[in-house]
């Protein structure tokens, strides 16, 4: 016999043919391609072989098979073998009803030292955990040849993955039974077990659709903050980039596996298409980026388990739940969830149709969002306007309203439709969408859609004011000021006052005092009209009140206003949202007043109002903010250091890190920690915030405020010299708008003084400290304005007794 | 072997001198296989024994050295897969030779489960793949990919630029001429050589 290469090639030829020949012809067609005898024989042999099935598993049960009893148990099967011990299926036969339990028998052959030591600390870790998703640990000991042996519950039935696909379970159904996998490591955590081999194979799940996680054989004892390294792998497919790496291990493993188990059970697929150890491994060093869900490759098959086709599959995994597992498979420890926590927070908030929190929230996002969860019913999603501004100033009587109609829910409905059709960044040739563009892009369809003048007038409120909220007040200002005119023209005085005081508010904010003071005062009259509902008169006698009273119109009427204001959102039963913006404005009109014991209480109220609404992020900022402030007026600077740092983030959350809210906090925080004496943060915040202040608000009188802590900041740190330019600054900004006997032109001086003064400059310090001194000597109404006024004396008296220490 | 000569066998590999190859094996194989001796003997070779440990140390060598660049990776899957039959047959040699109770089971891919793992027998299949490799290297390699690396066949045909159709019918071809090789009592092992 030859295989030259003649040979070789006509081999392959021929097995390729009688391959590909069904069996009964095999014969025949061999006959008429050659005429070797021997040839023919060993074509069929290798066909033969080629085609025979595998018997059996290639790795046979224990040899000497069940052992029979073990202690109290009878042995009925083996149920299983992995690892380093075969699993058994027993029965107690000691006491009561038989009772049915899984044996984990260590093998003989595995008896070395360290593998007893890793099955007593199977033992030890599932002694710990106890939790309805894990399986629990009854009983262990030692088998009569003295191997040891552990005692778990029993669980009937399959695999996480075999169970989905045989149940058919949606997608929605298989993240909601993966939750209870996230549970089951979550408490693990929390006993500072970490698994570090989870995979399909280990999570079962009962008839009654209950998870049991099994096999703590890899797991680990974790100390908080402290990595743990480990030298046997787990499953590849499933394992963090850092096991295979073989570096140390943390509950941001088990992070991983599960996001790689929820990408399996989703699609179908293993992520990465990694089945290999190999390319595993390989994808480990490379730190790859996780693959997206819609990425994998989808059968029909995996799409119908899930009770749609391909393309249905695709759309719904190209959502938050990609954004979710994703987050879990970042190759970067730091970059996943931080624990299993927030990602079981993230899965209910999917669940539920809420946005998730794993990235930035944009108009679009949350728009749709809201469509999804409410798409069931037409009557809600009516109300889209009102949830989608989150504001809740939309009077119940609105609500009812539009409840009585539903073609006029219909009507809503596909107006939003159009709306978010129209946003789409195809339609927009834009990558995004703000807020703002959102709501005048509403604006505009509106008319089209509603055809009742005064439905569309509340509508456009809504709108309004939900620019107002988002800080967009010219297009606020303008919106509002439109549905006046209509109001007005149709004696619709509800619309007309409520519009009247969000204009005349806005005008205050916008320099324009007059014109604010004006406005509000015609809505305060209006809103006391017969038949104006309740919270038309709440936002009426806050703009009015709480703007006389903060410009220097300070009036009892305006705090009786306030009061009344808070007590009415508590009679008419408003919503907690007008009670909570009710009691901010109460408390600052207190605190203004210097009574901080008032301010307290009602800000404490806000801040429970506010608590558990995570659309209420920004209203939570500012009274952590003005609570803040109130501590500090009392002395009480270690206190409201946490309330600054707590206003500073919610504000960064709520309007973005750059927003004049963020950078106000910013600075307010810098100033905190100046005088806690933490100067070189307190710079470090200040050097990153004056310039965007500067970008976000030019160079007008507010620029004082973000001076005056920069040059706090850098005086605590020694920088006298930019102290002074800064200073020099501070007090330009302020000439001709601040009143030449203001506190606050002395406040400037006195940082002025200051910086000379440190930078031994004396001669040049005594005209600012005197001016300082003669401003700051009358006016303190807080515990800080009378240190201020001390200090002016004291940096006075300093320069002066240098000055005549050291005569020139 | 220092490590700066790993590098440089490396580009002649790379620059298209196979004779690097055999050199490089040379290089990096006794490291592995004092790895692989360790693992032995603390674990159990069928839960340990998975490609995962020595391609690990591998790629710890030859990536965190900066001498593989990932446009090699043909290259260096070849190079681990035989390495890892070499580890797999060396210790089946050397259990067969102390005659120790238990013998090795071999991770063999299920398509081979035909294959008794008893030591001699892989030997055999040892045999038969040099007979393969000297008559037809390319498809040698693809056993090695797949039966000792655990490369699935698309993720063979990916490496080998091919498509997942072809390396299917290679594979059946070789499943086909490795059972004809160990089962044919005439063609019992040693007695022929391709070629002859």
């Amino acid at each position: 016999m030859s295989d030259g290469p003649a040979a070789w090639r006509e081999l392959q030829t021929l097995f390729d043919l009688v391959d590909r020949t069904p069996a009964e012809d095999q014969e025949s067609v061999l006959a008429s391609a050659t005429a070797d005898p021997e040839l023919r024989a060993r074509v069929l042999r290798m066909v033969r072989g080629a085609n025979q099935t595998p018997e059996g598993p290639s790795c046979p049960a224990e040899p000497g098979g069940a052992p029979g009893r073990l202690g109290p148990y009878h042995v009925l099967r083996a149920i299983g073998s992995g690892g380093i011990g075969t699993v058994y299926l027993a029965e107690r036969l000691l006491g009561g009803a038989p009772h049915r339990v899984a044996i984990k028998v260590l093998s003989p052959h595995a008896a070395g030292k360290h593998f007893i030591e890793r099955f007593h600390r199977e033992q030890h870790i599932l002694a710990m955990l106890d939790h309805p998703n894990i399986t629990r640990l009854l009983d262990a000991g030692l088998g009569e040849t003295g191997q040891p042996y552990l005692v778990m519950d029993f669980v009937d039935g399959g695999h996480i993955d075999e169970y989905c696909d045989r149940e058919l379970l949606s997608v929605d159904a298989r993240v909601r039974l993966f939750l209870q996998v996230c549970e089951a490591i979550a408490h693990a955590h929390r006993n500072l077990v970490v698994h570090l081999d989870l995979k399909p194979s280990n999570v079962l799940v009962n008839a009654e659709g209950v998870v049991k996680l099994l096999d703590f054989g890899t797991s680990k004892l974790v100390q908080p903050d402290v990595s743990v390294t480990t030298t046997i792998f787990a499953t590849p497919a499933y394992a963090s980039p850092e096991q295979l790496r073989n570096e140390a291990v943390t509950t941001a493993c088990d992070i991983y596996s599960l996001g790689a188990i929820l990408f399996y059970l989703l699609t179908g697929e293993v992520e990465g298409g990694r089945r290999s150890a190999a390319l595993a491994i390989e994808r480990a060093f490379k730190e790859a980026q996780p693959q997206h869900l819609s990425s994998a490759g989808i059968t029909d098959a995996a799409a119908r388990a899930r009770g749609t086709n391909a393309a249905g599959l695709k759309r719904i995994l190209d959502g938050d739940i990609d954004t979710i597992v994703t987050k879990c498979l970042r190759p970067r420890p730091a970059d996943r969830y931080a624990s299993v926590d927030t990602l079981i927070q993230d899965i209910v908030r999917y669940l539920e149709g809420r946005p998730i929190l794993a990235r930035p929230q944009t108009a679009l996002y949350l728009g749709g969002k809201f469509l999804r969860r409410h798409r069931f019913s037409a009557a809600i999603t009516s109300l889209l306007l009102v949830a989608l501004v989150a504001t809740g100033v939309l009077a119940g009587w609105r609500q009812q309203e539009a409840l009585r109609e539903g073609r006029r829910a219909l009507t809503m409905q596909s107006f939003m439709y159009r709306v978010f059709k129209l946003a789409n960044s195809y339609a927009t040739g834009k990558p995004s969408f703000s807020v703002t563009e959102f709501l005048e892009l509403s604006l505009r369809q509106l008319p089209d859609y509603i055809k009742d003048p005064a439905d569309l007038r509340q509508a456009q409120l809504g709108i309004a004011e939900s620019m107002y909220e988002n800080g967009a007040f010219p297009q606020a200002r303008r919106a509002f000021e439109s549905v006046e005119t209509t109001a007005r023209a149709a004696h619709d005085t509800a619309a007309e006052a409520e519009a009247d005081a969000f204009a005349g508010d806005i005008d205050y904010h916008s320099s324009e005092p007059q014109r604010g003071a004006d406005l509000t005062e015609r809505a305060l009259k209006l809103s006391r009209t017969p038949g104006v509902p309740a919270s038309a008169r709440v936002w009426a006698a806050i703009f009015y009140a709480w703007n006389r009273d903060s410009n220097g119109f300070r009036s009892d009427e305006n705090l009786a206003l306030l009061r009344s204001a808070v007590a009415e959102t508590r009679q008419a039963d408003l919503s907690e949202h007008e009670r909570g913006e009710a009691l901010f404005y109460w408390a600052q009109d207190v605190q203004l007043r210097g009574d901080m014991q008032t301010a307290e209480v009602a800000l404490n109220e806000v801040l429970a109002i506010y608590k558990n609404d995570p659309s209420a992020l920004c209203q939570q900022s500012n009274a952590y903010g003005l609570l803040a402030w109130v501590e500090q007026w009392q002395g009480n600077a270690a206190e409201s250091l946490p309330l600054y740092q707590r206003a500073y983030e919610g504000a960064r959350r709520c309007s973005g890190p750059d927003s004049p809210d963020a950078l106000q906090q910013q600075e307010f925080l810098a100033g905190a920690l100046v005088k806690v004496g933490r100067g070189s943060e307190a710079l470090a915040l200040m050097t990153d915030a004056l310039p965007k202040w500067r970008k976000v608000n030019g160079t007008g009188p507010n620029l004082a405020q973000p001076l005056n802590f920069m040059i706090m900041a850098e005086l605590a740190t020694g920088h006298a010299a930019e102290a002074e330019v800064h200073a020099r600054e501070m007090v330009d900004v302020q000439t001709g708008v601040v009143d030449a006997h203001d506190r606050r032109f002395g406040a400037s001086q006195l940082l002025w003084a200051k910086a000379l003064v440190q930078q031994a400059k004396f001669k040049e310090a005594l005209p600012h400290a005197q001016l300082a001194d003669e401003l700051l000597a009358k006016g303190a109404v807080s515990k800080g304005g009378r240190e201020m006024t001390a200090e002016a004396h004291q940096v006075l008296l300093d320069v002066q007794s240098h000055l005549t220490a050291t005569p020139h | 072997m220092a490590d700066a000569e790993i590098t440089e066998l490396l580009h002649e590999w790379r620059a298209g001198k196979p004779a690097a190859l055999d050199r490089l094996f040379e290089a990096v194989y006794p490291r592995l296989r004092e790895i692989a001796g360790a693992l032995f003997h603390n674990e159990r070779l069928e839960h340990v024994l998975q490609p995962t440990s020595l391609v690990n140390e591998l790629f710890l060598k030859l990536v965190r050295q900066h001498s593989l660049r990932f446009e090699d990776r043909e290259h260096f899957y070849s190079l681990s897969a035989r390495i890892m039959r070499r580890v797999l047959m060396d210790h089946a040699r050397e259990t067969r030779r102390q005659k120790r109770d238990g013998g090795v089971r071999v991770p063999l891919d299920e398509n081979l489960a035909w294959i008794d793992s008893s030591d001699a027998h892989l030997l055999d299949l040892d045999e038969a793949l040099v007979r393969l490799d000297q008559v037809d290297p390319t498809k040698c390699r693809i056993v090695e990919l797949r039966f000792f690396l655990g490369f699935t066949a698309s993720e063979t045909a990916e490496l080998l630029s091919t498509s997942k159709a072809s390396i299917d019918r290679e594979l059946k071809f070789v499943r086909g001429w490795l059972y004809d090789q160990l089962h044919d009592p005439e063609l019992s092992r040693a007695s022929q050589r391709p070629g002859e």
